[in-house]
C-alpha cells in the first residue's frame, strides 16, 4: 500500500514540476503575445491537471492555490480579465509556490511550506492575493468595457477524471539518472571481461571462440552506443529556463531584456546539462547586470531599449558549444587595462591584445564592475565558472566589442562519461588523454634533461614540454632509464604544450569511472577508467599540466 | 559475550599487527596498482575493485615504517571511511594477510607508552598469542580524514627542483 502510494507520488511529483514548467514557459510567452488563445489554453491544463492530482492524493495546501489560480486563468480564457502584467506577475508567483510545495513534498512529504519564493507570506494568504486579483481585474475590466475574449468560450473544465495517469505519453518511459549510470557500469564491467577472455583466447589461436569473441564485442559496443544515446536529452529546457530568470532579474533593476533561445534540440548527456547550470546563471546574471544598458541609455544610444541576450547552443567537432552573447555595452577596455595595472597582471597591460585582455576576466578577484549589486557580486566570479567548466573538461573564453556586447563561449565533451581518449604510457601505467587535445606526435630526436619543463623546438615551433615521468618523481631524483620518449603535442586552449611520454597506444573509446573523493584530490588528473586489461588508467587534466608547465616553464628552462 | 572481538592479523614491515575485522570489508589480493601523482607518498595509487577505481594506502608509509614492497603475497584490506562526509571506499595494502584471532576487549591490553616501532597514537593496544605479542592497530585513527583531507591540497603536480 505505501509502495503504491510513493511510487504515485513520485509520479505525481514528476509531472507536476512539468506541468509547472509548462505553465511558466506559456505564461512567459503570453507576455509577448498576450492574444494567443492557445497559450491561454496550455496554461490553464497545466494548473488544473496540478489541481486535480493535487487534490487527488490530500495535497491541499497546492491544490487550494492551484485552485485560486484555475479561477484566474478561467476568468482570462473567457475574456474577463485581460492579459497583461498585473496576471501575468501573479501567476509567476504562483507557479513559484507551486514549486515550494513540490520541493517540500519531496523532502519532507509534506506540502505546508514556509516559501521563500513568495516572501509576502503562506499559501492561504496568497490564495486570497490571487482571489483578490481576479476580482480587482474583473472590476476593472468591466469598468473598461472589455471582454474581447467573448463569452462563448465553451467551458472545458474536465472533471478530476483527468486526475493522475502516469505514464501518458504513449512509447515513452521515464528512467532515474542512476539507473542509466548503472546500465553504463555494467557496461564497463562486460568491457573489462571481454579483455579478460581476449587475452585467454590470444593464447589459442582462432577458430569459432575467437569469432564469437568478435561478435560478442561488436554487439557490446552497439550497446554502449545505445545506452550513451538513452542519456542523451535535449538542452532546450535547460537554456529556456533562463528566459524566466532575464525576465524577473531585469524587471526588479528596471531594465528591459529577454533571453532567445537558439539550438534547443541539439541533445547532450543529462550529467552535462545539469553541471551547466550554475555556471550559465552565472553567465547569464553577469550579461543582465553588466552587459546589458537600461532603457533610456539604450536608446540614446540608437538601440533597442528591451536588450537580447542569444543562449545558443551547437554542435562542433564532436563537441558541445554554448554561447550566452548580449547586445550590452561590451568590455571597456580602458578598465581592463586600469584593472590588470592595479593588479599588476600584464607587464604592459595597454599594449596587450585584446584576447590577452578578455582573459584576465577569468582570474580571480578580477572584477571591473564599479558596484558590488546582488545580481553577480556573489562572490562567484567568472573564475568560478571557468573552474567549473574545466571540472567537465571544458573550455571558456570571451569575446567583447565596446558598446556592441559580449559573447562568451563554452566548449564542452557532449558526455562526462564517454570519452574519446588517446592513450599514452608510462612504464607499465597507461594514461589517457582527451582525443581533441592531441595534435600530433612526433618522436624526441634528442633525450631532455631530469628538470620538469623546459623548452623543445618542434619543426620550428617552441613549445614547453613537461615529462610525464616528472610527475611521479617528487622528492626522488630516481635516474630515469634512457628509452626512446615520443612527444604529445597537446592543444591548450589555442597554445600548445608537449607532453613526453614512453608510448603511444592510439584510440579508443574510454569510460571514465567516478572519481573517489581522495583521487579526486589529486591534481594533474581529471579522471580514471578501468581497462579492458582490469587496471586502471588516470585521465590527465592537460589545462592543469598546462598550468604548471607555465608555472615552471620560463624559469627552468635551461635549469 | 560482548567483550568478544575478532581480529585480523597481517604483516607489516616484517611485524604482525591486527585491527577489528569489524573495520574490514574483504579482504583481496593485491592487483596492479596505478600511480596517481601529487598524491602524499604513502597513497600507493589506485586499483581496481570489480570495476571501481579505489586509492590504496600503502600501510607501512603511513605508520612511518619501511615502505611495502608489492609481492604475490600482497593483500589489500578494503575499508570504508567518509572524507567530507562522503563514504569513500580505501584498499589498505599490507605484506600478508594472516588469520583472525579471538580477543576479548579485556584481552587488549594498552599499548605501552613507548617502545614500539609505531607511534602511540595510532594503536588501541596489543594481544598476546602464545608468547608473541600483536599489535592492534586504531584503523580510523591510521586513516584519519584529516589527513586524507590535506592530500594534494596544495602540492604542486610538478616538482620544484631541488
Amino acid at each position: 500500500m505505501d509502495i503504491d502510494r510513493d511510487a504515485l507520488v513520485e509520479t505525481f511529483l514528476l509531472e507536476a514540476e512539468e506541468n509547472l514548467a509548462a505553465a511558466e514557459d506559456a505564461a512567459i510567452a503570453l507576455e509577448s503575445s498576450p492574444d494567443d488563445e492557445e497559450l491561454v489554453q496550455a496554461l490553464f491544463r497545466a494548473i488544473h491537471t496540478l489541481k486535480g492530482s493535487a487534490g487527488a492524493l490530500g495535497y491541499d495546501t497546492m491544490a487550494a492555490i492551484a485552485h485560486a489560480l484555475e479561477d484566474l486563468l478561467d476568468d482570462v480564457r473567457r475574456g474577463h480579465v485581460p492579459v497583461g502584467a498585473g496576471p501575468i506577475t501573479i501567476v509567476l508567483e504562483a507557479v513559484d509556490a507551486l514549486r515550494a510545495t513540490v520541493e517540500g513534498v519531496r523532502a519532507t512529504g509534506s506540502d505546508v511550506v514556509t516559501m521563500g519564493a513568495t516572501p509576502r507570506g503562506a499559501a492561504p494568504a496568497l490564495a486570497a492575493r490571487i482571489e483578490d486579483a481576479r476580482q480587482q481585474a474583473r472590476t476593472q475590466a468591466r469598468g473598461q468595457g472589455r471582454g474581447a475574449r467573448g463569452e462563448a468560450a465553451p467551458s472545458d473544465r474536465r472533471g478530476s477524471s483527468d486526475a493522475p495517469r502516469a505514464l501518458r505519453r504513449s512509447g515513452t518511459v521515464r528512467v532515474a539518472m542512476e539507473k542509466l549510470d548503472e546500465a553504463l557500469s555494467t557496461s564497463g564491467e562486460i568491457t573489462m571481461a571481454l579483455g579478460r577472455l581476449e587475452a585467454h583466447l590470444a593464447l589459442t589461436a582462432g577458430g569459432p571462440l575467437e569469432d564469437a569473441r568478435q561478435d560478442l564485442e561488436r554487439l557490446h559496443r552497439q550497446l554502449l552506443d545505445q545506452v550513451m544515446a538513452l542519456r542523451m536529452v535535449p538542452i532546450g529546457p535547460m537554456l529556456r529556463g533562463f528566459v524566466r530568470t532575464v525576465r524577473d532579474v531585469a524587471q526588479i533593476h528596471g531594465k528591459q531584456a529577454r533571453l532567445v533561445v537558439e539550438g534547443a534540440e541539439i541533445t547532450v548527456d543529462a550529467n552535462v546539462i545539469e553541471a551547466l547550470r550554475e555556471p550559465l546563471t552565472h553567465i547569464v546574471r553577469n550579461a543582465l547586470d553588466h552587459g546589458i544598458e537600461r532603457p533610456q541609455e539604450r536608446r540614446a544610444l540608437g538601440k533597442d531599449p528591451a536588450g537580447r541576450i542569444l543562449a545558443r547552443a551547437h554542435r562542433d567537432a564532436g563537441a558541445l558549444v554554448v554561447q550566452i552573447e548580449d547586445d550590452g555595452r561590451g568590455l571597456r577596455r580602458d578598465r581592463l587595462v586600469a584593472r590588470a595595472r592595479a593588479l599588476g597582471l600584464l607587464a604592459s597591460p595597454e599594449h596587450a591584445s585584446d584576447a590577452d585582455l578578455f582573459a584576465l576576466v577569468f582570474t580571480p578577484g578580477f572584477s571591473t564592475a564599479e558596484q558590488v549589486t546582488d545580481l553577480s557580486g556573489r562572490g562567484v566570479g567568472m573564475d568560478a565558472v571557468k573552474r567549473a567548466v574545466e571540472a567537465l573538461r571544458g573550455t571558456v573564453s570571451l569575446a567583447s566589442g565596446e558598446g556592441k556586447g559580449t559573447a562568451v563561449t563554452l566548449r564542452l565533451p557532449v558526455s562526462l562519461a564517454l570519452l574519446d581518449g588517446f592513450r599514452v604510457g608510462l612504464d607499465d601505467d597507461v594514461f589517457v588523454l582527451p582525443r581533441e587535445a592531441v595534435r600530433e606526435c612526433v618522436p624526441l630526436a634528442t633525450p631532455l634533461g631530469e628538470g620538469g619543463t623546459e623548452l623543445v623546438d618542434v619543426r620550428g615551433r617552441t613549445l614547453p614540454v613537461v615529462r610525464l615521468r616528472a610527475l611521479f618523481e617528487r622528492g626522488r631524483r630516481s635516474p630515469s632509464p634512457q628509452r626512446q620518449e615520443s612527444l604529445v603535442v597537446l592543444d591548450c586552449g589555442g597554445a600548445e604544450l608537449g607532453l613526453a611520454v614512453d608510448h603511444l597506444y592510439g584510440e579508443a573509446k574510454t569510460l571514465i569511472a567516478p572519481m573517489n573523493a581522495v583521487l579526486r584530490r589529486a591534481r594533474g588528473v581529471a579522471g580514471c577508467t578501468v581497462l579492458g586489461s582490469g587496471r586502471v588508467a588516470l585521465l590527465l587534466d592537460v589545462a592543469g599540466l598546462f598550468q604548471e608547465a607555465l608555472r615552471l616553464g620560463p624559469a627552468r628552462a635551461g635549469a | 559475550m560482548t567483550g568478544e572481538e575478532q581480529l585480523l592479523t597481517f604483516l607489516v614491515a616484517g611485524d604482525e599487527y591486527a585491527v577489528s575485522v569489524l573495520h574490514v570489508r574483504e579482504v583481496v589480493a593485491c592487483g596492479p596498482i596505478t600511480r596517481v601523482p601529487s598524491l602524499p607518498p604513502f597513497v600507493e595509487g589506485a586499483c581496481n575493485l570489480r570495476g571501481s577505481v579505489v586509492p590504496v594506502v600503502n600501510l607501512a608509509v603511513k605508520l612511518g615504517l619501511p615502505p611495502t614492497p608489492i609481492t604475490r603475497w600482497s593483500c589489500l584490506l578494503i575499508t570504508r571511511v567518509e572524507v567530507s562526509g562522503e563514504p569513500t571506499l580505501l584498499g589498505v595494502l599490507v605484506e600478508e594477510a594472516r588469520r583472525l584471532l579471538d580477543a576479548g576487549a579485556a584481552a587488549i591490553e594498552p599499548p605501552p607508552p613507548f617502545g614500539t616501532r609505531v607511534h602511540p597514537a595510532y594503536l588501541r593496544g596489543f594481544v598476546r598469542d602464545g608468547d608473541r605479542l600483536v599489535m592492534v592497530l586504531d584503523l580510523a585513527r591510521v586513516l584519519s580524514t584529516e589527513e586524507l583531507l590535506a592530500l594534494g591540497a596544495t602540492a604542486p603536480i610538478l616538482p620544484e627542483t631541488t
